[in-house]
């Protein structure tokens, strides 16, 4: 009981110390939209680093790689290859996207489209798959935080409650502060986790082991099937190819990734970033430890949940002191908080600008926009912790099937940043096929030769794009704003 | 030199994102020799993040320029 009482009192210092960064953060600049949104475009290289970072590395990386390490033993380095990979698209489209941000007065995706394809409807489409794709994820993030405060406070403070905190403090400093607020907490976020993490990892291999290097032989004695492909459950190079693939290059198509390239202050500082983010990936290495430890430590009495081996090895197997588990427990919130504060900012942000403000907010104010955006965060968070109550379904599942759908924005994207030959009706032709494509392969069939479905619906999205361009000759010509 | 450029860090991409998937970590799928106490699968991929990051690294000193000090 006592133990429980110095966890949530670390973690709840830990909670207030985020809520009063979050809210002083709040400045002069969160009164305009441009504010609220983007920082004004002036946002540098190290907090850009830690607002891009730590949006990645969410609870599912902080619960979710431990599992699949856990689980299926080497098919988790498809986590390390799709985080490591994502600053590719990041240098290659960023610093457009940057510029024509600054020259047109865009925030989102949808307003890039919207605009270059001269199709308010498009702009709309683009702003629901967005919604639709970020609410998941949000509920992700939720969801982790309360099977986080559960487990480790011994269910003293159950899932509800646990999630709510969280998203209390979360909610309430993105409604005052904006970009500005999530900056700097992710900055402390940041670090808070990248310590707990490599402190974790380590201690933990060298208490049950006495080594990473001696945990690794004695896994290659006893079960060597989970050191190499296919891994313990048999996952092919097909299905972990794909998956890699889509995650990669769909990652920066998602809206709360993609928006943050209008907040740099410069193409320069993108890149910069972009140069740098594979290192964020070292940080998942010792969380890939913390899996692998417990492949042997529960050979014999298997987890039901495999994102439950973190909490477990440290609660239970390697016997920490309860100010270890409290550290834990904030560490691991600040990652499922800094992903939630960016999703909840964005989901607000395209909900109010692309779906909203084109259809019943026509001519508002742009101090209503902001209001409207700032209430919207509470409601989708609301929403978002209302479906982490219904639905507990496996964190990676879910993170999987709703990048899947977000990356069918993809042509339509390069079309408004590098291709203007490609017209309104191929492209957005191509986004319907991909994103029917996806939900189809997804929940009703599966996927041709077990691949990822985001993938099929992709090469059908550019199949269906193609052909448009090519069978259907323009009748008039295209309007390409320069 | 600016075609030459893109040419050669679009060659960087390609080949750290094949050298992470099907083909190229094809070849560095099993456990001896380890490295630094990694299974030699666990390795390669630590040592491809860190390859794309050099690379890029370069990349992004060649054409924005190395700060003051260059």
């Amino acid at each position: 009981m006592s133990d429980s009482l110095i966890i949530i009192g670390i973690t709840l210092t830990y909670l207030i110390l985020v809520l009063w960064v979050g809210l002083r953060a709040r400045g002069q600049q969160s009164s305009s939209l441009e504010g609220y949104v983007a920082g004004g475009r002036h946002v540098g290289v190290v907090i850009l680093f830690f607002i891009l970072g730590a949006e990645i590395f969410s609870a599912f990386a902080f619960l979710g790689a431990p599992g699949w390490s856990y689980q299926h033993g080497a098919p988790a380095f498809y986590i390390l290859a799709y985080l490591s990979l994502i600053p590719i698209t990041i240098w290659a489209m960023g610093p457009r996207v940057s510029e024509l941000g600054r020259q047109k007065g865009y925030l989102t995706q949808g307003d890039m489209i919207a605009d270059h394809y001269q199709s308010k409807p498009l702009g709309i489409l683009a702003g629901v798959i967005g919604v639709l794709a970020l609410v998941p994820y949000l509920t992700i993030q939720i969801a982790g935080a309360g099977l986080l405060f559960q487990a480790a406070t011994d269910g003293l403070i159950p899932f509800w409650l646990g999630a709510l905190l969280a998203f209390v403090v979360v909610a309430a400093y993105v409604f005052c502060s904006g970009l500005n607020g999530i900056g700097w907490t992710n900055l402390i976020q940041g670090i808070m986790m990248i310590s707990i993490a490599w402190f974790l990892g380590l201690s933990i291999s060298g208490r049950l082991y006495g080594g990473v290097g001696e945990m690794f032989s004695q896994i290659q004695l006893t079960m060597p099937e989970y050191l190499t492909m296919p891994g313990a459950t048999g996952m092919n190079w097909g299905y972990f190819s794909t998956a890699v693939l889509v995650s990669a290059f769909g990652g920066a198509m998602w809206p709360h990734l993609f928006m943050k390239f209008y907040s740099a202050d410069s193409g320069k500082t993108l890149r910069k970033v972009s140069v740098f983010y594979p290192l964020y990936a070292y940080l998942l290495v010792p969380l890939l430890f913390i899996g692998f430890a417990g492949v042997l430590v529960f050979a014999d009495d298997p987890l039901t949940r495999a994102d439950t081996v973190l909490l477990r090895m440290v609660m239970d197997v390697a016997n920490f002191s309860p100010w270890v588990i409290g550290l834990m427990l904030s560490g691991a919130l600040a990652a499922a908080m800094s992903t939630g504060a960016n999703l909840a900012h964005t989901a607000a942000i395209v909900l109010v600008r692309d779906v909203v403000g084109p259809t019943m907010m026509k001519g508002a104010s742009e101090k209503a926009v902001v209001s409207a955006t700032r209430w919207s965060v509470l409601g989708l968070s609301l929403i978002a912790y209302l479906f982490a109550l219904a639905n507990p379904a496996s964190l990676v599942l879910l993170l999987l099937g709703a990048y899947g759908l977000i990356v069918q924005l993809f042509p339509m994207v390069i079309g408004a940043l590098f291709m203007p030959q490609l017209r309104r009706a191929s492209v957005m032709a191509g986004a319907l096929a991909g994103s029917l494509a996806y939900l189809l392969l997804e929940f009703a069939f599966s996927s041709p030769l077990g691949w990822h479905a985001g993938i099929w619906a992709m090469l059908l999205n550019i199949g269906v794009v193609a052909a448009y361009q090519w069978f259907s000759k323009p009748v008039l010509t295209p309007s390409t704003p320069r | 030199m600016n075609k030459t450029y893109h040419l050669l860090v679009g060659l960087h991409f390609t080949l750290c994102t094949l050298a992470m998937i099907w083909p190229g970590a094809l070849i560095a799928n099993r456990i001896e020799p380890t490295v630094l106490g990694l299974p030699f699968l666990f390795f390669w991929y630590i040592l491809w993040m860190l390859v794309l990051f050099v690379g890029m690294w370069v990349a992004y000193v060649i054409r924005h320029g190395g700060g003051r000090h260059e």
